[in-house]
């Protein structure tokens, strides 16, 4: 029944966001000088995702109602463990306050670089200290490889 | 005459010691890219293309083109040293390749640096030769030759995924969809925007195959970081094969040649597919198929020669009619149109110099992927024992300065991560990114050809059926579609009715 609710929740989610987008084509004007017009196009990639997404539920029904077992997937996804999906958040979180800091405040996008370079560094070698020394090469090395080949090679202002 | 001119203008193109060194530093830093396990091909050429930002057409798309030459025959180190392919393309090869290197690590090792070089070779001429005559063929293609071609593509892209074909073609579609966001082409009205300016132009396309191809990698790898590495032999004493070995497999490499290059010419397939592909061919033609898989060098060669030769067969579709066959190919096409470059017949007759130097690239990058395979195979094959987990945030910053630079505004590092997500969600629950890529690329293509053409025949959609060119890729299409659900079908009943 897990598998079910799992093989039909991502399907139902596109049928849902499509009919949004489809609602959204409304408010695209009218053709003026060619016969489809803006809108035709999204409709027509809507309408083919609304299709296949229920296909897709229908066949997930259908072989759980007749028992036949689910076509394995030809790469297979190894389950996420409950450490996985922390490390990952974690990974994420870090991602998300680099990037906000950059966006919205003023300290200098190369200093946020090697703080957010030295932290997640260290996180991911567990904390060890026998890491640091690694992992402060590689957190300067990159903001200057950064500097050097963005902000003076390409003339790249940095945010 | 004019094909020996051209290739004069491409010799010009590329004859400097800094597109050289371009090539030489791309290669290297690609196959230390394609070793190490969960970087890819895709994540290397889309890494370096901001860097190619302040470059010339030529150099750019030099380095881009090492890159990938280096990334797709350095996968073959981890998935015959320790079993782990670097990238998907390799995973055919840890079948014979680990076998092999527990009792030699050198040679098994040669078998698949030889046998990539040969198939990248074939393929590079193959792509020398027929994209020219196929830009010829192409310039004579109508709107609705090129919708229906499109539409003939993404059958094939659906369908050649091993992920199964409704869940490919959802995907596709919203690859499609997602490249309608912003001004729309012909009439210049703007969709699902949200009033959002930094959308009015879409989403940058960089920034959204770097979101697609590079993050869901990396959380993978960060899931499972402190996992140990298998140990390994670095004793490589006989790298190179002996002439016998090779004349031994000779039919082998020419057949597997054919094959990837003939893969890569189909929208969507790939290389995992081609190497499969050539690998059962090769066990079928053996006289020993039971060594298939305990270290046998015909698996190696035919799983290496066919994934190397897939590359030089995805450009002829990318060059001479703007359809990428691979993610990389989409990749590579983003890189031209950054340099104001549309692929297509045209840029045959406005650019030759260019578009033959582009080709020549490649077979210089597969020289000099031999020469420091050969060279550096045990430095390459010590940076395995990297650990990843010191590579991640390097990549990271790569990624997120790399989509800034773009436009020079952080909305596009919003749209690598939310792509990233996006990519990671789809990725796990079995769509495949690669047709979602390349649906990416073919929307806008699609929806200009259709439009342009209903317009000039007054709303008519009748020319799709009634012009022979765009009713042959529709027929086509169905038959992709058709003939291997009737042959799957007939051999179940057959099946049936033997155990009847």
């Amino acid at each position: 029944m897990k598998q079910l609710y799992k093989d039909c929740l991502m399907p139902a989610l596109l049928i849902a966001g499509s009919l949004f987008l489809w609602l959204e084509t409304n408010s695209i004007p009218p053709p003026n000088f060619e016969p489809l017009g803006a809108a035709f196009f999204p409709r027509f990639i809507l309408s083919v995702i609304i299709f296949f997404s229920a296909l897709l539920i229908v066949r997930n029904l259908w072989k759980a109602v007749r028992g036949i077992p689910m076509p394995q997937q030809a790469e297979k996804v190894e389950p996420t463990t409950a450490t996985g999906y922390l490390r990952m958040g974690i990974t994420l979180a870090l991602l998300l306050a680099y990037v906000l800091l950059v966006s919205y405040t003023d300290i200098p996008f190369l200093i946020l670089t090697l703080c957010y370079m030295l932290v997640f560094g260290w996180y991911l070698s567990s904390w060890r200290f026998r890491a640091l020394p690694i992992i402060v090469l590689l957190a300067v090395a990159t903001t200057g490889i950064v500097y050097a080949l963005f902000g003076v090679f390409l003339g790249v202002f940095f945010p | 005459m004019e094909f020996l001119q051209n290739i004069m203008l491409g010799l010009e193109n590329i004859a400097s010691l800094y597109i050289l060194c371009l090539i030489v530093l791309g290669v290297g830093i690609g196959i230390v890219i394609g070793a190490i396990p969960g970087l890819s091909a895709t994540m290397a050429v889309g890494l370096a293309i901001p860097i190619t930002f302040g470059m010339d057409a030529m150099p750019g798309l030099a380095l881009l083109i090492s890159l990938y030459v280096g990334a797709l025959t350095g996968g073959l180190i981890s998935a015959t040293l320790l079993k782990i392919p670097g990238t998907p393309a390799s995973i055919v090869t840890t079948l014979d390749g680990y076998p092999m290197a527990r009792k030699n690590p050198g040679k098994a090792l040669g078998y698949g640096i030889v046998a990539s070089f040969l198939g990248g070779g074939f393929s590079y001429i193959c792509l020398l030769t027929l994209a020219p005559l196929c830009a010829e063929i192409a310039v004579k293609l109508g709107s609705f030759e090129l919708f229906s071609l499109i539409m003939c593509a993404m059958v094939m892209i659906a369908d050649s995924t091993q992920s199964g074909f409704i869940k490919a073609a959802i995907a596709g579609f919203i690859g499609m969809l997602i490249a309608t966001v912003g001004i729309a082409p012909i009439d210049g009205t703007t969709r699902f925007t949200f009033d959002i300016w930094q959308l009015a132009s879409g989403f940058d396309q960089t920034s959204v195959l770097l979101g697609l191809f590079a993050l869901p990698p990396l959380l993978e790898v960060v899931q499972k970081y402190d996992e140990p590495l298998p140990e390994y032999s670095l004793n490589f004493k006989e790298i190179l094969p002996s002439r016998a070995d090779l004349k031994d497999s000779a039919w082998n490499i020419i057949r597997s040649s054919f094959i990837g290059t003939w893969v890569g010419i189909l929208p969507g397939a790939g290389a995992v597919t081609a190497s499969i592909v050539a690998y059962n061919q090769a066990k079928n033609a053996s006289p020993h198929p039971e060594t298939f898989g305990k270290g046998d060098k015909d698996g190696i060669i035919a799983s290496e020669t066919a994934n190397n030769a897939v590359s030089g067969g995805a450009m002829i579709p990318m060059l001479t009619l703007g359809i990428p066959g691979c993610p990389v190919a989409a990749l590579l096409l983003s890189g031209l149109i950054i340099k104001d470059l549309q692929p297509g017949p045209a840029l045959f007759a406005s650019n030759p110099g260019l578009v033959y130097g582009f080709f020549l690239s490649f077979i210089l990058a597969n020289v000099a992927m031999l020469a420091l395979m050969l060279i550096l195979l045990k430095p390459f094959a010590m940076l395995l024992k990297v650990r990843t987990c010191y590579m991640v945030p390097f990549i990271l910053v790569m990624c997120v300065i790399g989509s800034f630079v773009m436009n020079n505004q952080m909305t596009d590092v919003w749209v690598l991560i939310g792509f990233g997500l996006v990519g990671y969600v789809l990725e796990r629950n079995g769509f495949p990114l690669s047709s979602l890529v390349l649906g990416l690329i073919l929307g806008p293509i699609a929806e200009i050809n259709l439009r342009e053409g209903l317009t000039a025949s007054h709303g008519s959609f009748m020319p799709l059926v009634t012009r022979p060119v765009s009713l042959a890729f529709l027929i086509l299409a169905v038959i992709v579609f058709v003939y291997p659900r009737v042959k799957a079908y007939r051999r179940k009943k057959l099946a049936a009715g033997v155990a009847a």
